[in-house]
């Protein structure tokens, strides 16, 4: 966005750019781009892959599923706040991971049991929670389902949580402007327990 | 001071489910948070519950077109004006306000639950801990004071507003009339017209939890609509008739002792 409150097709002084251009999310179910030779944004810092929570699973057959994640109304950011206020809690009360009916039945999931949810770089465990909200995308003739996770829930309170943070599966990785997390596609895995 | 009938009329078309009204409810109302499960749903606590009044209810519909709706429906008491709980209710707990609405004394409240089975909507909550039921009375206090209720101050997409009933009964319909399709009025032909209306973004049947045609139960009518001032005039005749008795016949006074009449011993 421009001074003048404007979007613009040339922007000068980004650090990609100055055109607009499309580029996958560092870890994606895609090896290669559709839309030009570069796969991911070239300006973005990456940081050493060696270690534990750095390593990136793109295009594997071992994390299939687009993550994405997201608040619900109730909490704030990491819920570290709003946890402790008791008719938020009740409204919403513990993690969980969105899935599409279709997956669901795939993976002979049922509404309201317990799953893990694990990415290359962690893992987290939470409750399912089976929908016709989430559907399956078609990318390059291949179906590829997304599952979806708030990350309001953690650790500390309720005292007796079983929940970790989402942030255990998200990599990290921002924009190449402002660092904003790319947290709303990585690729994971769902398993029954 | 006369008092206007007032209605709150739900648009569900307008809801986006943010359940400001359901917590906001709690609040005015000091109700406490309870620890709850994720069950799998949005919709939490997973029912109404005695400190529960106001609850959106979540629901994943897909039409015969095969289009698919997230429906959302803020459910809790509709104030009828030919309210069953009223006609049921012994010891006056329960009871029509000036604003047409139905109020509930729970100083009064005995805990017969009778109003739990009476309503045909599902709403009165009992808890065992107080040995009471509760259930929204619109804020009483606050219509009072000319404030909006609570659900109704908090609502931030305007799916909820109140006012005189008239004018919100054309309000719903005009609503209808704009978004056409199965959207439709649903309260004000049954029950001699509730104080809450719906705008439904499905037809009535599509909705779980919600009455396609609901009543006051037969058995109510009978026994609370025709034997109780049939009682009443039976013993109302009692009286009468004990106190013509003392006007014919006089006070009954002791037998004179030696004058017993054969019998008796």
């Amino acid at each position: 966005m421009q001074k003048d409150g404007m979007g613009a097709l040339f922007g000068p002084g980004m650090a990609e750019g100055p055109f607009p251009e499309h580029y996958e999310p560092l870890e994606g179910p895609l090896a290669k781009n559709p839309m030009s030779g570069q796969l991911i944004n070239p300006a973005i810092h990456i940081f050493d892959k060696h270690s534990d929570v750095d390593k990136i699973a793109r295009a594997s057959e071992k994390f299939p599923y687009v993550c994405t994640t997201y608040s619900c109304t109730e909490h704030w950011c990491s819920g570290a706040l709003t946890r402790w206020q008791a008719w938020l809690l009740e409204a919403m009360p513990e993690a969980y991971v969105e899935i599409g009916d279709l997956l669901a039945r795939d993976l002979g999931i049922r509404n309201g049991v317990r799953v893990k949810v694990s990415s290359i770089r962690g893992s987290v465990q939470c409750v399912a929670m089976v929908t016709k909200r989430f559907k399956p995308f078609l990318i390059e003739g291949k179906t590829i389902h997304q599952v979806g996770l708030p990350f309001n829930y953690g650790w500390l309170f309720p005292k007796d949580t079983k929940d970790d943070s989402t942030n255990l599966l998200s990599p990290s990785v921002g924009d190449a402007n402002t660092f904003c997390p790319e947290y709303k596609a990585f690729m994971v895995n769902v398993t029954k327990l | 001071m006369k008092r206007p009938e007032l209605v709150k009329l739900i648009d569900t078309t307008l809801c986006s489910a943010c359940r400001g009204c359901q917590v906001a409810c709690k609040q005015w109302n000091e109700m406490p948070g309870l620890r709850t499960k994720q069950i799998g749903s949005y919709q939490n606590p997973p029912d109404l519950q005695w400190n529960t009044w106001t609850l959106i209810r979540f629901q994943e519909y897909v039409n015969d077109k095969g289009a698919f709706k997230w429906l959302f429906r803020k459910d809790g008491c509709m104030h009828c004006t030919d309210a069953a709980c009223v006609k049921v209710c012994p010891s006056g707990a329960l009871h029509h306000t000036e604003f047409g609405t139905v109020g509930l004394n729970s100083s009064r409240c005995i805990g017969c639950k009778e109003c739990v089975s009476a309503c045909p909507f599902d709403i009165p909550r009992y808890s065992q801990e107080t040995d009471k039921i509760y259930k929204c009375d619109l804020c009483y206090d606050r219509l009072r004071n000319d404030a909006l209720p609570a659900c109704v101050k908090t609502c931030g997409t305007g799916a909820l507003t109140i006012g005189g009933k008239d004018a919100m009964i054309k309000k719903a319909y005009a609503r209808v009339k704009e978004l056409g399709g199965d959207t439709n009025v649903y309260g004000d032909k049954f029950v001699g017209g509730t104080h809450v209306l719906y705008v439904l973004d499905e037809k009535a049947k599509v909705y779980d939890n919600l009455p396609r045609d609901p009543s006051v139960p037969f058995s109510i009518i009978v026994w609370k609509d025709m034997l109780k001032p049939l009682a009443l005039l039976a013993a109302g005749g009692v009286l009468a008739g004990s106190f013509l008795h003392y006007i014919l016949h006089g006070p009954k006074l002791p037998d004179e002792p030696g004058k017993e009449e054969k019998g008796g011993e």
